[in-house]
């Protein structure tokens, strides 16, 4: 009868340049971290373990290039449970690209990903709903911003359980067309609106994740 | 006039006012996610005087009949850590010893009919939430009995520990479950939402 003692883990997943880190750094920040703690895996298997500030982490973590996360970054939030307090990881990981990228360590930390995503317990796959919504606009069938490497991220969450979409960049033009046309493709899953710029729609995805833990 | 109130009032307003602490309790150890999902309970708005109130509210019950009290708080501190045996508690113990001195308390207050009695009853109360809410905590990934044995397997469970509360206490469980219908009828009028919240589907 003795639940899983283990600390869970969730895994913000996405393409490259859709907002993980950003959001998991504001994240991070909207759960009263001042302070974060990351624990860093690196692709050939050694850890670290690095203190920053918000602002700090912000900065170094997370720009507008692709693919500046190349390693699994992990946060551990606390979560009151009835008496106690559980911990759940809240893991960056390096964007997916569809087709196979030539650069090779990164192609490593890719793989790395796709491991993670094997033995999470909660998958947060966060797609640009700005790109998707703007996508849709003058096309037949899918829109842009949801390509096969989302519809196959979305199909193994489904399968699996423990999978929610994240609907970011909600501040851009677009991004309420994206957000309703993945409502519709995924009528019965969870798609929250979220801005990890602004930090908006976060208490809904701290319900979520809270029941994770 | 007076036998009756000392068979059926006297204990159904222990049951009423033990159920009611341990509501509060509860209440209080969830505020926080409560309010999180738009509901401010009334545990929440006590905020630091739940603990005296629930306090005097439990002394009240075990003051009208201390069996009753005593087996059912017991119990149902029993069967609440059902779910994380294993979890180590702010005692340092982990709850599975927590959960046995329990049921030792229960038996050691209350006489282990009782006991038997009030963890039957708080195990059927317990697993039938965990039954109604099987299809959303499927989703949200909270703990829950039913998704982990089976809905029919918690099913066969419910029924055999309302066998069992029947044939120890048949007056006792049924006045039981009016207290809770009462209790539950008190905890919707007195819970204010913040806002619309659907836990189970998706938060559009």
């Amino acid at each position: 009868m003795g639940g899983d003692l283990a600390v869970k883990r969730s895994l913000v997943v996405g393409k490259a340049n859709v907002g993980k880190t950003l959001f998991c750094i504001h994240f991070a920040r909207y759960m009263g971290m001042r302070e974060l703690r990351l624990l860093v895996q690196e692709a050939d298997g050694r850890t670290d373990c690095r203190r920053l500030s918000v602002a700090d982490a912000e900065a170094s973590l997370s720009d507008a290039h692709p693919h500046r996360t190349r390693c699994l970054q992990s946060i551990a939030l606390e979560f009151p449970s009835g008496k106690t307090a559980r911990q759940l990881l809240l893991t960056d990981t390096t964007g997916l690209v569809a087709g196979i990228h030539p650069d090779g360590p990164l192609r490593e930390s890719m793989a790395q990903t796709l491991q993670a995503m094997m033995d999470a317990d909660l998958i947060l796959h966060m797609v640009d709903a700005g790109a998707i919504g703007r996508g849709i606009a003058g096309r037949e069938g899918g829109p842009a911003g949801w390509d096969a490497l989302e519809e196959q991220i979305a199909s193994f969450g489904l399968r699996r359980g423990g999978y929610v979409i994240l609907a970011n960049k909600m501040d851009l033009s677009g991004a309420l067309d994206g957000y309703r046309y993945l409502c519709r493709r995924y009528s019965k899953q969870r798609v929250l609106p979220i801005s990890a710029l602004h930090g908006t729609g976060f208490r809904e995805v701290k319900r979520v994740v809270w029941r994770f833990a | 006039m007076y036998g009756a109130l000392h068979e059926w009032v006297a204990p159904f307003a222990a049951l009423l006012l033990i159920g009611a602490a341990i509501k509060l309790m509860d209440d209080h150890l969830d505020a926080e996610y409560d309010i999180l999902r738009g509901e401010r309970t009334l545990a929440a708005r006590f905020g630091r005087a739940l603990l005296p109130y629930g306090l005097a509210v439990g002394l009240l019950a075990a003051a009208i009949d201390p069996r009753l009290a005593c087996a059912l708080f017991f119990a149902s501190y029993a069967v609440g850590m059902f779910h994380q045996l294993r979890e180590r508690l702010p005692t340092r113990l982990p709850a599975w010893v927590e959960t046995l001195a329990a049921v030792a308390l229960a038996g050691l207050t209350a006489g282990w009919q009782t006991a038997l009695w009030a963890i039957a009853v708080a195990a059927v109360i317990d697993w039938t939430d965990d039954l109604s809410d099987a299809a959303r905590d499927r989703l949200t990934g909270q703990r829950n009995l039913a998704i982990r044995i089976g809905v029919v397997e918690t099913t066969l469970l419910v029924l055999l520990a309302l066998c069992a509360a029947v044939v120890l206490d048949a007056k006792d469980t049924a006045l039981a479950f009016v207290a809770l219908a009462v209790l539950t009828v008190l905890s919707e009028v007195t819970t204010v939402r913040l806002w619309d919240a659907d836990e189970g589907g998706d938060s559009r």
